[in-house]
């Protein structure tokens, strides 16, 4: 292990997390060239203060965070979702759950259909493997938001992929 | 069975980590013990998150990314940087500054200020979360054999009390959390048995360090998988503990006690 007192340098900070950065970037903004813009910015703004980085365990969520930011100035700048109503949504039978299978492209239709309200949370619960309580935490949103938020979504998003693969039985 | 099947799978359906102790959870867990409908849903919720998390991986990189980023970087790094000239364009991909980098660049670099100072600001504390990622990468270092003499001594900074003993005995090196001088925790590599997988780590932090302590209950222990580690508040201190299944009962019950 590296000296943990010495600050990444701005080609480390790349090179380690842009991979990572970028898919977040892409499954939150659904574009690879949003994606890549978000990524800049985060690159951007990271390299300028990473003098200050001293935790390496925490930079992983500290350019995480950056991209949020910089993911909610996006979207209000390109506002105009359709909302999406996620109420009353039957849970797909557990047969088809079992059955169906995740397609890469068919998860970012249903991602881009998620309002980004409900599309962060999500995020955070499998990249960052977050439950809903530090979700909460991170977002600075209230708890019961959070877990209604997630939960809902996590439902539309059995319903939308489990239903796209239907059970053979 | 005092929850019902709504209620508990909902809970367990947004808890990563499902043998966390918070009652909320527990109780949910209780049902499904009892429930075999809840169980068999979580099952398949479980299954299911599984192939997403592996789906929500499969994006594919741009080609010439990592370049872009670094030369974005360059650019504005560079004290005197010509503003409206972008660099050279790369041989794969589209250059990605462009004519707005100039305008865009005094924006970002306000921003990166800004940032910079609340990343300063913000209350010196340490998220679980983090203590728990160095855990388990200190313990996949003396997993491969290494020990953790790349980091420094001790500088005892702060006193654990009960455990001076053990603190000599096992040769504590020292984790500067926050970037300020001094250490505010501290790591040790414990051999638990004979065995050559019985390694674990420890790391102890002063409580005030550490962000969400106060949910941590006196003896409260959160697992995760796949590094299975567990986190103990016991007097003033977290103690964070990382090593194999097998073995994790041993250090649960070794840091609810140390300071008791
Ligand atoms: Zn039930």
């Amino acid at each position: 292990m590296a000296d943990e007192s010495t600050a990444p340098t701005a080609a480390e900070l790349v090179h380690q997390h842009y991979e990572l950065v970028y898919r977040v970037a892409y499954r939150l903004s659904g574009s690879a060239a949003d994606a890549e813009d978000l990524t800049q910015q985060v690159f951007l703004s990271a390299c300028r203060a990473s003098e200050q980085v001293r935790n390496p365990a925490a930079v992983r969520s500290w350019l995480l965070t950056i991209l949020r930011n910089a993911f909610t100035r996006f979207r209000t700048r390109s506002q105009g979702r359709p909302w999406l109503s996620l109420e009353n949504q039957a849970e797909p039978a557990v047969a088809a759950l079992e059955q169906s299978e995740v397609d890469p492209e068919e998860l970012q239709a249903a991602l881009n259909e998620l309002p980004a309200e409900f599309r962060e949370p999500v995020i955070l619960f499998y990249f960052e493997s977050l439950s809903y309580r530090e979700i909460a935490e991170r977002l600075d949103a209230p708890i019961g938001t959070v877990m209604s938020r997630l939960s809902r979504a996590k439902s539309f998003l059995r319903k939308r992929l489990a239903s796209a693969h239907p059970a053979s039985t | 069975m005092a929850m019902d099947c709504n209620s508990a799978q909902r809970i367990l359906d947004v808890t990563v980590q499902h043998l966390r102790r918070d009652r909320e959870t527990q109780s949910a867990l209780a049902h499904m013990r009892q429930c075999a409908d809840c169980r068999s849903v979580w099952q398949a919720r479980q299954r299911f998150d599984d192939d997403l998390l592996v789906a929500l991986d499969d994006v594919e990189i741009p080609v010439g990314l990592e370049a872009r980023l670094l030369a974005a970087v360059k650019a504005v790094a560079r004290p005197n940087a010509p503003q409206a000239v972008p660099p050279a364009p790369l041989a794969t991909g589209r250059p990605r500054v462009r004519g707005w980098m100039a305008a865009a660049a005094t924006l970002f670099l306000a921003v990166a200020a800004w940032q910079a100072v609340a990343w300063q600001m913000r209350p010196r504390q340490v998220a679980l979360e983090d203590l728990r990622v160095r855990a388990a990468e200190l313990l996949e270092q003396v997993s491969r054999g290494d020990d953790l003499s790349a980091l420094p001594a001790f500088d005892g900074a702060f006193r654990v009390d009960g455990l001076s003993g053990w603190l000599q005995s096992v040769d504590a090196r020292g984790l500067d959390l926050d970037g300020r001088k001094g250490h505010d925790g501290l790591a040790a590599m414990v051999q638990l048995s004979q065995s050559p997988g019985s390694k674990a780590i420890v790391l102890i932090v002063p409580a005030s360090r550490v962000a969400g302590a106060s949910r941590l209950a006196a003896g409260d222990a959160v697992r995760y998988a796949p590094a299975p580690h567990v986190a103990v508040r016991s007097g003033d201190y977290v103690y964070i503990c990382c090593t194999t299944p097998a073995h994790l009962p041993v250090l649960e019950r070794w840091a609810a006690g140390a300071a008791a």
